[in-house]
């Protein structure tokens, strides 16, 4: 899992500090419990800096670690001022996750005051115990991984960091590995007094800018990942252990799962309909329940009967629920929001269910990101790693990507002009990743689904727009992904000049609402773009029942099949013009250089916006 | 491009109304010392997704001087089972902003997590939250919220002997009563609501209406005057003990007011919850924002402490509540100051059209008996300017501006990077000027960024690769039009964001270029209600078109009727037109 948190409160991303050292040594046990000491020196760089450097925040579960200020001090030129460590303060911390998840943790803070330019600010803080919520393996703790070792650091972050250095301390009984990621970072080994220390040190390390539709940082950063677990199999073999007795299905699952069912008797409708049951019956709520909060899920009864739970709970429920129906489903685990690296070690956090559909071949559904949608499986998952819990347990395997075709928004705006008005009819199948986004407004309710769709047509034409009616799928149907019919009126889009109407079209417009995030990159582009999922727009305009009079023939096309397509097309006949936008960004992560490449050819393609159709309109 | 309102659409923040609140009693009640507020309340969840927004309810109490007791919180099935909430599923956890102001940590917020909820469900939860050795009474009690209210009761018990005031507002539109009664010792002030129609504009953006001007509510305050107000106020900044040291510098005032620590939003409220405490307010690491403020004031000579009054207040037509304010700033005797955001910039433009209660200064030390309210006035800067060489496909530009995140969105300090800001400027201009066409070049002076009196001038030019659309003989340009105001899409009306108050004169000039005559231009449009007016002129002027637009706001509230109004206006008198111009090329 997840390093410890210790931030500095960071308010602004100008720097008035720079991190000069950030020193690790950190020794583990045979239970894979760990006494880690984090030592930072920090020197200001601005009388200014409480907005940045206001106190020092070190996060601890308490059955999973503790963790003890040793001290902290202020050098000011010859004199060194220790801070009082009796008055950090120690507290709970948020709720995690948006505010859904109350797992106990807490923060101990020590707030630090009246820094001044050229200040040298040092502290030292020990830990025992865990890493975020494992490993430990004291009687006081529990542990995710018993016996195992795992941690993953970050070489860089959101503050300057000169110099920093990890120093791990091998148990020869059970020694670690590593990879190092996403960089560079120097290793070395050194043997002292019979001990081994693995050395990993970087400097001029990375300080992250905020950009947006960036990777996370897990992803971008250099990053050492450290284990002691042998295998892929050994995890998933120890995760089938801790989760199974959880997944079987007792009286109460095996009843809610028959009565979900009842009358099926195809296997795929089963399969949908337990799975909506619990991506939309179940909250996601995290409560202490057990003894190890974090990895362990709760007996599938236990969130049938309270209605909630997290991905762990949500995934067991599913997968007891399918069982009860005779299905090979198994409990799962993956991440989200950060790439699983092929190094077996604890990177998950996020369970979902498997289903064995044949042999070695799985079906996934995730009920969990996937709320709400049609699809089983949320398309921001694929190409993500896979860890199914198994018995005899299993390798580490790979959801399916997604591809842009599967997650298409098509359009279809038929406009009929009356005088200056335009009759408008726009129609929109949102597939894939769009099924569940618009799903959501929908069951905001009908009205704010018009009040969507009024807002969104009064940005694309001029004037004045009138709805007259929307209709839409039933967004609890899930037998087809979700439709809109929009009908409307739109009032002096078309402008009459003498015995000309001028016309433009709507489409490039609408597509770029739909493919929001190009307005959010730009020529400096530095980091990598993420987007949640390969798409594709595809928009037809048709403008009918006139006389054009200059409506030229135009095709523009930008781009390459490989990586994204923009293309525009304009037809006409004696008295119909055609319009066709197709957008398909064929992956979902694109390197900085060809986001910068995407946005210079947007800006040419962005050409088309001003295409106006010069059509014969008779006198006024 | 001008921008008529600038309104930020999150189009993914929306509350569902998809759940009822079948009751809500509030009751707050002095017991000696002791202010106890207690509440019990009732929703119903007709969907799933009213499940997330209102399954877990939380309460902020300051432990310092409250406790809180759930006496009760259960669900009520559909089928009229009860599920009490476990234990686990009630925590007392830190409210996020003590992870940056660690000296709030007495800041908790009470978390009830119903359990098996089912659409039909009923949530009912009963909590006590005791103030101890509570200062006085002050707040504002609304009465509508995002889903409906069936009904709704606020109660407050008080020795009879209190002073204590109170008015309520809105009150005709949603039907809200009040009945006071006596009994034992107390005097009891009863108001009542419902039922009460959900706030209807479910969307948020930064022209969502204050609360005061769309809901029902109740301000109260134990307050007897505006004079006892100001008191309270001044006693708490002559306990500082300081007087005015250095003379008035909008630089060190600058200065001063960046070094503040605690957060606006939070410790500004001043309706008792975190009270102007003296002993914190001699730390000046554990002081409160209003307690920083009165800090300043006591460094800087010449500076007068302005409560800015929410909007539409006075002290003619609002109990003297300290709930009645929303922010402090500055007067120098001349002009409202407001040193406190990011921006280098120090004159006020937030509260446009609020009204401020000044404490005077009488005598050497800020007085009781000599506060006066002012407004604060509008401020007006030159107009934009494009001149547009269309033969060179080339505008240049002169923007004013009062501040850069009236063009960006975001606000800027002066240590950010020069690059970083002239990049985000060039972005915002980009995406503006590419409704001429396809920009190929921006560049960018920035002047006055660091002088904190002055406003932005951006100049610049920007090079196009296309200019409008060419097709045979025409060449058709867009002039800039109004953004469209759709009343139905903002049913609560909007406030305008003080950004668009201030910027609101444009003026293009076209250059015709050699082989092109004009052969249509727009007819220029003007429309005005009450609260609203705007327009353009355009005119020919052989080799030239010069269009002037302006737009003006007499209000900074807009219902959905006056949206209604202004969009009536715009149909008849054609502001709704397209604007396109074409020019024709001239034959041989």
């Amino acid at each position: 899992m997840f390093g410890f948190f210790i931030t500095l409160s960071l308010l602004v991303s100008s720097s008035s500090y720079i991190v000069e050292v950030d020193s690790i040594f950190e020794r583990y046990y045979e239970s894979g419990v760990s006494d880690r000491i984090e030592y930072r020196r920090i020197r200001v760089l601005r009388d200014d800096s409480e907005d940045q450097l206001r106190s020092i925040i070190a996060s601890y579960t308490p059955y999973y670690n503790e963790i003890q200020f040793d001290f902290a001090r202020i050098v000011r030129g010859g004199d060194t001022i220790y801070l009082d460590t009796s008055l950090v303060v120690d507290i709970p911390a948020p709720p995690e996750l948006g505010g859904t998840i109350y797992w106990g943790t807490r923060n101990k803070i020590m707030e630090v005051k009246g820094l001044s330019n050229g200040d040298v600010l040092e502290y030292r803080i020990r830990r025992y115990g865990g890493n975020w919520l494992g490993p430990t393996g004291s009687e006081n703790y529990k542990t995710p991984y018993p016996g195992f070792f795992n941690q993953i650091e970050l070489f860089g972050g959101y503050e300057e960091i000169k110099k920093k250095v990890y120093v791990l301390q091998d148990l020869p009984e059970k020694p670690v590995r590593f990879g190092i990621f996403n960089g560079r970072v120097k290793y070395r080994k050194v043997k002292s007094r019979g001990n081994v220390f693995h050395i990993f040190e970087s400097r001029d390390n990375i300080k992250l800018d905020f950009e947006p539709f960036a990777p996370s940082r897990y992803d971008i950063l250099p990053k050492v990942i450290v284990t002691n677990i042998p295998s892929w199999r050994d995890m998933s073999k120890y995760e089938y252990e801790r989760s199974e007795e959880n997944l079987i299905p007792d009286d109460f699952v095996t009843r809610t799962s028959d009565s979900l069912c009842s009358g099926v008797s195809d296997n795929s409708e089963k399969i949908r309909r337990l799975f909506y049951f619990v991506s939309d019956q179940i909250r996601y709520l995290g409560l202490i329940e057990s003894e190890m909060e974090g990895y362990e899920p709760h007996k599938a009864s236990l969130t049938l009967a309270k209605k909630s739970g997290v991905c762990k709970d949500k995934a067991a429920l599913l997968v007891s629920l399918l069982r009860a129906q005779g299905f090979k489903a198994y409990y799962a685990t993956t991440a989200v929001g950060m790439r699983v690296e092929d190094i077996p070690s604890d990177q998950t956090n996020h369970a979902i269910v498997a289903i064995e559909v044949g042999p070695d071949t799985y079906v996934y559904l995730d009920p969990t990101v996937g709320s709400g949608g049609r699809d089983l499986m949320p398309a921001s998952e694929g190409g993500q790693g896979v860890l199914v819990s198994r018995k005899e347990g299993d390798i580490l395997r790979k959801i399916s990507s997604s591809v842009a075709e599967s997650n298409r928004v098509v359009v279809s705006i038929l406009n009929t002009p009356r005088a200056e008005t335009l009759d408008v009819i726009l129609k929109i199948r949102f597939e894939g990743g769009f099924d569940q986004q618009f799903r959501r407004i929908a069951r905001s309710g009908h009205k704010n689904l018009e009040r969507y769709f009024r807002w969104a047509l009064s940005e694309i034409y001029k004037g004045e727009i009138i709805l007259d009616s929307l209709e839409c799928s039933d967004s609890y149907d899930y037998s087809d992904y979700f439709s809109v019919t929009v009908y409307a009126k739109a009032i002096n889009h078309i402008q009459r000049i003498g015995e000309l109407l001028l016309y433009r079209p709507v489409l490039a417009f609408l597509g770029d609402r739909f493919a929001g995030f190009l307005d959010f990159l730009n020529e400096k582009r530095k980091y990598d773009l993420s987007l949640r999922y390969p798409f594709k727009v595809e928009i037809n305009e048709v403008i009918s029942g006139i006389r054009p009079n200059s409506c030229p023939r135009m095709k523009v096309q930008k781009g390459n099949k490989d990586l994204y397509l923009l293309s525009f097309s304009a037809v006409s006949d004696s008295n119909t013009i055609e319009f066709k936008l197709h957008y398909s960004f064929n992956k979902s992560r694109f390197s900085a250089v060809e986001a910068r490449k995407l946005y210079s050819d947007h800006q040419a393609f962005s050409y088309v916006k001003n295409y106006i159709a010069i059509l014969n309109g008779g006198k006024e | 491009m001008m921008t008529i309102l600038s309104l930020i659409i999150l189009a993914q923040l929306y509350s569902p109304t998809s759940a009822v609140v079948k009751s809500d009693v509030i009751t707050l009640k002095v017991l000696g010392e002791d202010l106890v507020m207690s509440q019990e309340r009732k929703v119903q969840v007709f969907s799933e997704d009213a499940r997330e927004d209102f399954g877990t309810v939380i309460i902020p109490f300051d432990e310092e001087k409250e406790t809180i007791e759930v006496i009760y919180a259960r669900t009520i099935s559909a089928s009229g089972d009860t599920i009490n909430v476990t234990p686990n599923a009630i925590n007392i956890v830190t409210s996020d902003v003590v992870s940056s102001f660690p000296f709030m940590h007495s800041r908790k917020e009470l978390h009830i997590s119903f359990l098996s909820i089912t659409p039909g469900a009923t949530l009912e939860f009963a909590v006590q939250k005791t103030t101890r050795n509570f200062e006085y009474i002050d707040g504002i009690e609304y009465f509508r919220e995002s889903v409906p209210i069936e009904h709704k009761e606020f109660v407050i018990h008080l020795p009879k002997t209190s002073d204590f005031k109170f008015q309520i507002d809105n009150k005709d539109k949603f039907n809200i009563k009040v009945e006071v009664s006596n009994s034992d010792n107390y005097r009891i002030y009863r108001f009542t609501g419902g039922p009460i129609p959900p706030i209807a504009q479910v969307r948020r953006w930064n022209t969502f209406p204050p609360f005061t001007l769309i809901s029902p509510y109740v301000i109260y305050t134990s307050f007897s005057t505006w004079d006892s107000l100001a008191k309270y106020l001044i006693k708490h900044y002559l306990t500082t003990g300081r007087m005015p040291e250095e003379k008035l510098s909008y630089k060190s005032l600058k200065e001063l007011c960046d070094r503040i620590k605690s957060p606006q939003y939070l410790s500004l409220s001043f309706q008792g919850y975190v009270p102007i405490d003296t002993v914190r307010a001699l730390n000046e690491f554990s002081m409160t924002f209003p307690e920083e403020v009165f800090r300043v004031i006591s460094t800087i000579a010449g500076l007068f402490p302005a409560f800015v009054l929410r909007y539409g207040f006075d002290t003619l037509n609002t109990p003297p509540s300290l709930s009645s304010i929303c922010g402090v700033i500055f007067f120098d005797g001349k002009e409202f100051l407001d040193p406190f955001k990011s921006s280098p910039k120090i004159k006020e433009i937030r509260y446009i059209g609020h009204k401020v209660l000044v404490l005077g200064f009488s005598e050497g030390s800020f007085s009781p008996s000599s506060w006066f309210v002012a407004e604060i006035p509008e401020r007006s800067l030159p107009t934009d300017s494009l001149y547009v060489d269309l033969g060179k496909q080339k505008i240049r530009f002169i923007r004013i501006l009062s501040d850069i995140e009236a063009l960006t969105g975001r606000g800027v300090s002066e240590d950010d990077e020069e690059e970083e800001i002239t990049r985000d400027i060039k972005e915002a201009c980009r995406k503006e000027f590419s409704n001429y066409g396809v920009v190929k070049r921006i560049s960018l002076k920035i002047k006055n960024r660091k002088e904190n009196d002055k406003p932005y001038i951006l100049e610049g030019t920007v090079k196009f690769s296309s200019f409008g659309w060419k097709e045979g003989k025409y060449w058709i340009i867009s002039l800039p039009d109004f953004k469209n105001i759709e009343p139905e899409v903002y049913p609560e009306g909007i406030f305008v964001d003080p950004t668009g108050i201030s910027r609101n004169n444009l003026r293009i000039i076209y250059s015709i270029p050699r082989g092109f005559t004009l052969e249509y231009i727009p007819l220029s449009a003007f429309a005005e209600t009450d609260k609203y007016s705007a327009g353009y002129e355009i005119i020919y002027g052989g080799k030239t078109i010069t269009a002037r637009y302006f737009e003006r706001f007499s209000s900074r509230f807009l219902s959905a009727d006056d949206l209604q109004r202004i969009r009536n206006e715009w149909e008849k008198s054609g502001l709704f037109r397209n604007s396109l111009t074409i020019l024709l090329k001239a034959k041989g």
